[in-house]
């Protein structure tokens, strides 16, 4: 019966978003605020329900949507394990971040304007993830991006937003791009889009192919674009310009783990490109380890939280290019649960300080926010993969992954870990410990956010302290059966394999969790023992640390690398021949135009007998093609 | 045949109603002709017929391109309401030009022999040289109509040579005779060769398809905006059903030839427009040379040159219209309110003050640059699947990436709207306009929704 | 009948170039008169005598002497001839010739085939070309009333003298 309706999942929230933009003079914001939770509410009892009854693949067809000759794509929603997790990740956090703005955006005048958005780029993320072809997925994945780049710049007034908007917006479609030519390549090597044609198709394909190769490699450049690796990641910490309910659903749980389940949609086509997994490896790790760096001498909370993000997407690529397909799927789901508690919890700071966002200006918050400072204090340690915390379990299984197929990447990967520990709590201590270092004026409005924002808090911990038991290890008796149950959807699986031996897993597993406790020991040292905080902008900062404080100026290069070159060649280039060139060749040719009097001048202005020579030209050009062939 | 006679006898009537000089009368029977012809045409639909000598063919090929043609005039007469509101003088006359510009517009979708073309771009060109220079105090629009007279002129002259050329190898008229011509001779003489290219810069000209494209900007620009609006349109369609017909039938077997020449002259388009675009500031200018980029990926339709050609010809064109017409629509209203400011400027900070204007430009846009549940996805991907099935990857790989520079231009326009501050003011909306707006988006989205319905027509 | 022919054809193109070349533009206008005459002469010799008869009364009567009152009423003399640059002639000679050229080349690549057919004296009388217009090609006759109309309601639209103000 479920699947029967299973078509109206993504109605509901296009339903909120029709109700909230046209009623947006008459509905009051709470009202809206609650439309649109609901509107996300209910698809997330659909997704439930179709959780407890479709155990494997389910074909909604709608209608028969394009057929161009051989060419036949129908209006398909694919209902199996991994659609549905991915729709109780986005309606369920979805659902609670809903609920948390009505509380944070209660005061801005746009509102309503702000929860079409909201339920517009849940509508788009449900097509994305439900979609039983590429070309819907294509739709979502460019719905999400216009959402993501209309919510950034939701507050236009600034212009730096702005700018933040168009950074994100650019930088996607590059992605895109990619994107897009390896959907029409598939197009043309498979004959189709649709999952249910290309996959089996794929099945016959012999590993390496050459096209394979190159599809995966053109879907990995979307990927890249949408979660934000290198080297397209630099919106990402950009966007956060965007209401902090936007950094948490769209740049942290939902809308840039996109490229993730694109990836794993596709394992087929992957566990097949050989040298596609092994970029992705490569590439996922760097950005892993390098935005880690970046993190640790940031001093927005905001921005830390961002390159967390951009790191922990890092972890999920690697474990794609792993093959470990459910492993990156599971720590998509831990990891939405932990951020979009830490960009919430971050919300909430920001929302007690008047949209402080400067940790320097923070401290010794414990006290006065006390669900706040609890609720992060959990996603901080599941981030930071203390165990029994969420993040401890999917971020391990990755690493475990990760050192069976060579140890040196778990050294690397651990590393990573190392940074994301350190800076998490650097900055945990330094909001919610020592004295409080903002104006006083700040000290006095400084209180608990209202009950409607700390429930969704709450939830969001539980969920980021038992998250991890959904994919409980086999290695503590579990059976693993958050894999167990993705099965059915992906490809290429260690399944029933024993990578490494027990005994070496809890070794690793030990040894991490007692350098990461080192690593917690020491930030609590620097930061409450000797209470040190990160100098202020205008202290000089040398070597190193001047690279690291100023994100490696992988902006700065970007810039002089493209924004730059684009800039000379438009002003200099273009200018020069559109001035000397065009206007030389026009003026003399112009001038027979000109035939009597000043009206008549006026009138042949422009250069009529000019566009007349070239058409004579073009068909002089034309015949002498003619005579050649 | 039904409908044609009706648009000449509506047209004709218009020019007597003019004598009361009453506006309430005028407008509704411009409505009521087209309403009636679009009737009459909807009639013929699977009703193939052809009269006068096998020389007019109706088909639903040339059923489906009139219907959109006749919607598209619909559409621009229902705007000319607020447009044409404080002009007092030749509001009938212009309408019935309009009309008479349709006729000719017929006359091009369903002929069958060469004389009916000829005879077909000249109806549908005469009355626009005119309507172009409407607005007789303003220099721009003289200069646009003046300009597009001597252009078009030199470009008809030019497709008669090339009619006289062919005619002159094969000793007729009729394209199926040409087409038998053109299978049973063994070594077709030069001048053949030469009457095609002729025909095909004739063509090139009318579509405004690079390096015969020059006349465009400047005449879009300084042409009245409404004009502007059923210009892009009405001849765009026009001219690419015909454009389709001739090459699909007379010429298709010896495309070898002609495809290397239309393969050039789409890759110039492209960049050409794609390049020029991004470096306007007026919005006029803008939709001229993104029309100009239109042109480019029509072209493609034609050089595929199988059978899913026509439909996504077909698509293409109706969706580009329903997208050009509200475009030009918002820009009319924020330019009179703008002083006839038509920079992208005068569109900053409109969604906060003109959600409406805004969201109705925004899909126009939308549609334009192909970005997905628009029509003009589909439109750019039929196009593209065309394309590739008759195996011009390269091309199509290349139209492709012109299209990923197209969302730039767009984007600019959408950027200004929705995110940059501006001191627009609320601008009143009138009602036929405002319903005119909301229809083609609304028709745009379903196009985008269902695309299959409009596709399966052909 | 050939000999006939090649002096119209001289005339024909001497008398065109007389348009192009000549200063003053009342010559202009008298070359092209004497040049569609020589047309008119080139109907004759295809027995197209109704044509050749209305090509001298609608051409050269009606529209070439329309166009000398209009040239005489503009008073257009040398004085107002533009300043042309030396490259401007240049380009225009060059683009002139080669388009020539071209038109020349490619149509003597391939030859038509075999002469052309023996054309049946009274096929241009007028009552063949009425059988023709009015039987065979009804339908453009009758559509293009639409352009003359056309054509003439523009004419009206753009001349009508307007109050100064609308």
């Amino acid at each position: 019966m479920i699947q029967k309706i299973a078509w109206m999942i993504p109605l509901f929230p296009l339903l909120g978003f029709i109700i909230n933009s046209f009623g947006r003079k008459i509905i009051s914001r709470n009202m809206s605020g609650i439309i649109a939770s609901l509107m996300v509410f209910i698809p997330l009892i659909f997704a439930f329900d179709l959780f407890f009854s479709v155990t494997d693949k389910v074909t909604v067809h709608l209608f028969n949507w394009i057929s161009a000759g051989v060419i036949n794509i129908p209006f398909e929603f694919l209902i199996d394990p991994l659609s549905i997790t991915m729709m109780l990740v986005v309606t369920g956090v979805g659902f609670l971040i809903h609920v948390y703005s009505i509380g944070y955006m209660g005061h801005d005048e746009h509102a309503n304007t702000f929860f079409a958005y909201l339920n517009l780029f849940i509508f788009f993320m449900l097509l994305l993830v439900m979609g039983a072809n590429y070309l819907i997925l294509f739709i979502g994945w460019e719905g999400v991006g216009l959402c993501s780049y209309l919510l950034i710049g939701f507050w236009y007034k600034n212009t730096e937003y702005n700018n933040a908007a168009r950074k994100a917006f650019v930088m996607n479609r590059i992605g895109d791009l990619g994107f897009l030519l390896g959907i029409i390549l598939m197009l043309f090597a498979f004959g189709s889009v649709n999952f249910k044609d290309v996959f089996p198709a794929a099945g016959s394909v012999q590993s390496g192919n050459v096209t394979v190769t190159i599809i995966t490699l053109l879907l990995m450049i979307g990927a890249l674009g949408k979660s934000a690796q290198i080297p397209l990641y630099t919106w990402l910490p950009d966007a956060m310009a965007g209401p902090t309910p936007v950094s948490a659903l769209i740049h942290a749980a939902t809308m840039v783990t996109a490229g993730i389940y694109m990836i794993a949609r596709s394992s087929i086509l992957y566990s097949l490109a050989p040298i596609t997994s092994g970029v992705i490896v490569v590439i996922g790790l760097a950005t892993a380890v390098f935005a880690a760096s970046i993190g640790l001498l940031q001093n927005d909370i905001k921005k830390v939280l961002a390159y967390s993000t951009v790191s922990q997407l890092g972890y999920m690529f690697l474990a794609l290019g792993l093959g470990a397909y459910s492993s990156a799927m599971f720590h998509v789901t831990t990891h939405a649960f932990f951020k979009a508690l830490l960009f919430l919890g971050a919300g909430s700071v920001m929302h007690a300080l008047n949209n402080g966002q400067d940790i320097r200006g923070m401290g010794g918050l414990r006290k006065k926010l006390p669900i706040t400072f609890i609720t992060f204090l959990i996603a901080t340690l599941a981030i930071s993969g203390i165990p029994p915390f969420s993040g401890f379990f999917s971020k391990d299984e990755i690493l475990a992954k990760a050192f069976a197929s060579n140890p040196s990447l778990w050294v690397v990967g651990m590393i990573g870990a190392l940074f994301t520990c350190f800076y998490m709590f650097r900055l945990f201590y330094l909001v919610f410990y020592g004295k409080f270092r903002g104006t006083s004026e700040q000290e006095a409005h400084v209180h608990e956010s209202p009950l409607v924002m700390t429930i969704p808090l709450i939830v969001l911990a539980v969920l980021a302290f038992l998250g991890g038991f959904l994919n409980f290890p086999a290695i503590f008796g579990g059976k693993e059966s958050f894999a167990e149950y993705l099965k059915p959807s992906l490809a290429g699986q260690y399944y029933g394999k024993e990578l490494i031996p027990h005994q070496t897993e809890l070794l690793l597993m030990a040894s991490s969790v007692i350098i990461l406790l080192a690593v917690i020991f020491i930030a609590w040292q620097v930061f409450v023992k000797r209470g040190t905080v990160p100098a202020d902008e205008t202290t000089e900062r040398k070597g190193l640390v001047k690279l690291v404080y100023n994100k490696y100026f992988i902006d700065e290069l970007y810039n002089s690398i493209f924004v730059k070159p684009y800039n000379f060649l438009s002003e200099k280039v273009f200018s020069w021949i559109d001035r000397v060139v065009i206007d030389g060749i026009v003026n003399s040719f112009g001038e027979i135009s000109i035939i009597c009097g000043r009206s008549v001048r006026k009138l042949q202005n422009g250069n009529t007998s000019f566009y007349l020579f070239v058409m004579a030209w073009a068909i002089v050009a034309m015949f002498i093609y003619l005579m050649l062939v | 045949m039904a409908a044609l006679i009706s648009i000449a006898v509506f047209g004709i009537a218009l020019l007597y109603i003019e004598l009361t000089n009453s506006k309430k009368i005028q407008l509704p029977l411009a409505v009521v002709g087209l309403l009636v012809t679009l009737g009459l045409t909807v009639m013929q639909w699977n009703h193939p017929s052809s009269s006068f000598n096998n020389m007019a063919v109706t088909d639903n090929y040339s059923v489906a391109f009139n219907a959109s043609i006749l919607l598209s005039t619909m559409f621009v007469v229902l705007l000319s309401a607020y447009y044409y509101e404080d002009v007092k003088q030749h509001v009938a006359e212009i309408m019935a030009l309009m009309l008479f510009t349709v006729f000719g517009a017929f006359l091009i979708t369903s002929f069958s022999n060469m004389i009916m073309l000829f005879l077909g771009i000249e109806t549908l060109s005469i009355p626009l040289y005119v309507l172009a220079g409407s607005k007789k105090f303003s220099l721009r629009s003289n200069e646009a109509s003046f300009k597009y007279f001597l252009m078009g002129a030199f470009a008809s002259a030019i497709l008669l040579l090339g009619i006289t050329l062919v005619y002159g190898a094969s000793a007729t008229f009729q394209l199926s005779a040409i087409s038998d011509y053109v299978n049973n001779t063994k070594q077709l003489p030069g001048i053949f060769y030469m009457g095609i290219i002729l025909i095909l810069v004739g063509f090139s000209f009318k579509v405004a398809a690079a390096p015969f494209h020059f006349w465009t900007p400047d005449v879009y620009e300084g042409s009245p905006t409404l004009i502007t609006a059923f210009m892009a349109t009405v001849v765009k369609i026009a001219g690419f059903a015909a454009f389709y017909r001739l090459f699909s039938s007379a010429f298709s077997s010896i495309a070898t030839f002609w495809e290397p020449l239309l393969w050039g002259m789409i890759i110039l388009t492209l960049l050409i427009s794609n390049f020029a675009a991004l470096l306007q500031k007026g919005v006029k200018r803008l939709l001229a040379y993104s029309s100009i980029s239109h042109a480019g990926f029509l072209l493609l339709g034609i050089i595929a040159l199988n059978k899913l050609s026509a439909g996504g010809i077909f698509y293409y064109t109706l969706a580009y219209s329903l997208a050009t017409i509200p475009a030009f629509g918002v820009l009319i209203l924020v330019k009179n309110h703008r002083n006839s400011d038509d920079s992208i400027d005068a569109f900053n900070g409109l969604a906060k003050k003109n959600p409406l204007l805004a969201i109705v430009m925004s899909v126009a846009l939308l549609s334009m640059a192909g970005i997905p549940i628009t029509a003009g996805f589909f439109a750019k991907y039929y196009i593209f699947v065309a394309a590739i099935d008759s195996g011009y990857i390269l091309l199509t790989i290349f139209a492709v990436l012109a299209a990923v520079l197209g969302v730039f231009y767009y984007f600019r326009l959408l950027n200004a709207m929705f995110l940059k501050e501006g001191e627009a003011e609320k601008i009143k909306i009138p009602v036929v306009f405002g319903i005119s707006l909301l229809i083609t988006t609304i028709l745009t989205l379903a196009m985008g929704v269902f695309p299959d319905y409009i596709i399966k027509l052909l | 009948m050939s000999l006939l022919f090649y002096i119209l054809a001289a005339l024909s193109v001497l008398t065109g170039l007389g348009v192009v070349l000549a200063r003053n533009p009342i010559n202009s206008v008298l070359s092209l008169i004497a040049c569609f005459l020589t047309i008119a002469g080139h109907y004759v010799l295809l027995n197209a005598q109704f044509l050749a008869v209305v090509h001298v009364i609608v051409y050269t009567g009606a529209i070439m002497v329309l166009f000398l009152f209009v040239i005489m009423l503009m008073d257009m003399n040398r004085a107002n001839e533009p300043h042309k640059k030396w490259t401007t002639k240049l380009a225009a000679t060059l683009s002139g010739c080669l388009l020539l050229l071209v038109l020349l080349a490619s149509t003597a690549k391939v030859m038509l085939g075999g002469p052309a057919p023996v054309l049946s004296p009274d096929m241009g009388l007028i009552k063949n070309l009425g059988m023709v217009l009015y039987r065979d090609y009804l339908y453009p006759f009758e559509t293009s009333a639409i352009l003359f109309l056309s054509a003439m309601v523009g004419a009206m639209v753009l001349g009508k003298h307007e109050p100064k103000k609308i």
